[in-house]
């Protein structure tokens, strides 16, 4: 997966942020969160966004998805403006949000229960026939109950979330985001409440994972090293409002492994992204 | 429940009841003033072809209260958590309701429905409505706004957000409602009875004090604890068996953090 070298310029891109600006009317007044923000993002790339807090970053996830619509710019997936984007992308928010009453099977299937029966997009092409449904359903806790292993959470599909660990609950979180069967998925920072050495293993298992997924991946990280280990290219938030300061690409080789953090190459780039963020 | 929550308070109670063996015995007081609990127990075998009716009466009107109140509440809670409006005009009613004097209307109500069950269900509801619209509503907003987000992220509908966030949200406070109401129900029901003078343990309770036969009083008030008790564990095991992740998440609170990921 070499996506920098390989990919053409002039291919659609999978999701383009054009001109976003979002500025929020509470009580306390106005706040800008996001100015004119551009990028895009191409086919199973991995793009981390990193900017200090209040960036804008999860407004700009928000957008994305659209649970917020933008004062001004557009939101193309695959070079098409939605009217309504909920449901196109994948999305993991910050925290993992797994509904305590259902089991982790059940958790991991949402999203398709929803794109099955009731969901905004389904309801455009026409419900789905029962019966139809029903197989529907069974398949994809087939699925689920394949991929279990494959997250790390095998005999523990029939558990409550309660019962899981961190790290655990997070890739149930993931495997839920996986399980949409959307090319693109935007992850906001979701090692970031863990310790140290779990983030480090996640992050090695999520590149792994993301070989055979070949999915297109939007990564906010507030970690340095973790943007620059995760990522094909880098896109740096200036404090509020958010605005792309900069997008340095990462010239480093994929497979990674954690022993490059020590390589000067790997220096460089943390180098780059914290003097970029004004960290000297 | 396990030995541990059921023994202390069984050995509290038995205890009590033979300390109240032991002072009737050697106050000598006269039965009409403190029956012995032999005397009530007795009395109460002795008049159980009235007593098993006005139970039958009592249980009728707590249940059939309890239904309405259950169903009004989550509908009510229904209409005040869709429409803003109609929570704004509700509420503060609803909290006003409250402080309406229930002794005052109970004989009211036998004057507009006459005596039978009807004015003795009603007063129940009047009791247990507010535990049960209020403690859904709360639990119908505390719904943590997040997951309704992410539920939108991923093209949910309105309805499907309902049933697949909101309302199970709501349960672990609607049983708290429901359980607060049934402990109020049995005793709201006789006091109806009692007030009017209509029937069922109420009744049975006014004619013995009436009579001095302060025996049969406390048999009537043994009774009224053993329903409410009664019911309290029906809502509970209900509860266990509709809400197992409500459990789990408590008992996980009490684990110490592994050190596994
Ligand atoms: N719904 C909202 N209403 C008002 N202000 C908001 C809202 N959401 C975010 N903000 C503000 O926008 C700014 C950016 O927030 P956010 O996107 O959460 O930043 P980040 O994720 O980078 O930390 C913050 O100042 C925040 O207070
Ligand atoms: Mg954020």
């Amino acid at each position: 997966m070499t996506a920098t070298t390989t990919r053409d310029p002039e291919a659609t891109p999978r999701l383009a942020v054009d001109r976003v600006s979002m500025t929020f009317h509470g009580e306390a007044g106005a706040v800008e969160a996001l100015a004119d923000v551009s990028f895009d993002v191409h086919r199973e790339e991995i793009v981390t966004v990193i900017g200090p807090s209040g960036s804008g970053k999860s407004t700009l996830f928000n957008v994305i998805t659209g649970l917020i619509e933008p004062q001004a710019g557009a939101i193309r997936i695959d070079g098409r403006e939605l009217a309504d984007r909920t449901g196109a992308v994948a999305y993991m928010p910050q925290r993992d949000l797994l509904l305590p009453w259902r089991t982790v099977l059940d958790n991991v299937v949402l999203p398709l229960e929803i794109q099955g029966a009731g969901g905004t997009r389904a309801r455009a092409r026409g419900r789905a026939k029962a019966p139809a449904r029903e197989r529907a359903r069974e398949q994809a806790r087939e699925r689920a109950r394949e991929l279990m292993p494959r997250f790390g959470l095998e005999g523990f599909e029939n558990h409550y979330p309660a019962v899981l660990s961190g790290g655990m609950r997070q890739r149930a979180a993931f495997l839920r985001t996986v399980m949409s069967g959307r090319e693109t998925l935007l992850l906001d920072e979701p090692f970031g409440a863990l310790d140290a050495l779990t983030r480090r293993r996640l992050q090695d298992w999520l590149l792994e994972l993301q070989r055979e997924l070949e999915r297109t991946i939007l990564f906010i990280t507030h970690d340095v090293e973790e943007a620059v280990y995760l990522g094909d290219r880098v896109v740096v938030l200036s404090p509020r409002p958010g605005r792309v300061q900069t997008t340095m690409p990462v010239d480093l080789p994929r497979p990674r492994h954690q022993q490059m953090i020590g390589d000067p190459a790997f220096g460089r780039h943390v180098a780059t992204l914290l003097e970029e963020l004004g960290v000297r | 429940m396990n030995a541990r929550t059921v023994v202390p308070p069984a050995a509290v109670i038995v205890g009590a009841v033979v300390a109240w063996h032991v002072v009737v015995i050697a106050s000598g007081l006269p039965p009409f003033i403190l029956p012995s609990p032999v005397g009530v127990v007795r009395s109460g075998v002795e008049t159980w072809n009235v007593l098993g009716p006005a139970i039958v009466t009592t249980l009728s009107e707590t249940l059939l209260g309890l239904a309405i109140s259950v169903t009004l509440g989550v509908a009510f809670a229904g209409a005040m958590d869709l429409v803003p409006l109609v929570r704004r005009a509700l509420y503060p009613l609803l909290v006003a309701s409250q402080t309406v004097q229930i002794l005052a209307i109970a004989p009211l109500l036998v004057i507009w429905f006459g005596f039978g069950l009807t004015p003795n269900i009603i007063v129940v509801v009047l009791f247990t409505f507010f535990p049960m619209t209020v403690a859904t509503v709360d639990g119908l907003t505390s719904t943590d706004p997040d997951y309704i987000r992410l539920l939108r992220s991923m093209g949910a509908s309105r309805a499907r957000i309902w049933r697949t966030v909101r309302l199970p949200a709501a349960l672990p406070s609607f049983f708290s409602g429901l359980r607060l109401s049934v402990t109020y129900s049995v005793v709201a029901a006789t006091v109806g009875e009692w007030v009017g003078g209509s029937g069922g343990l109420g009744l049975y309770m006014l004619r013995s004090k009436n009579a001095l036969e302060t025996d049969q009083v406390f048999v009537a008030m043994v009774i009224t604890t053993l329903l409410s008790i009664g019911l309290f564990l029906c809502v509970f095991l209900c509860e266990r068996l509709a809400l197992p992740w409500y459990y789990t998440a408590q008992r996980r609170e009490q684990w110490d953090e592994q050190g596994i990921y």
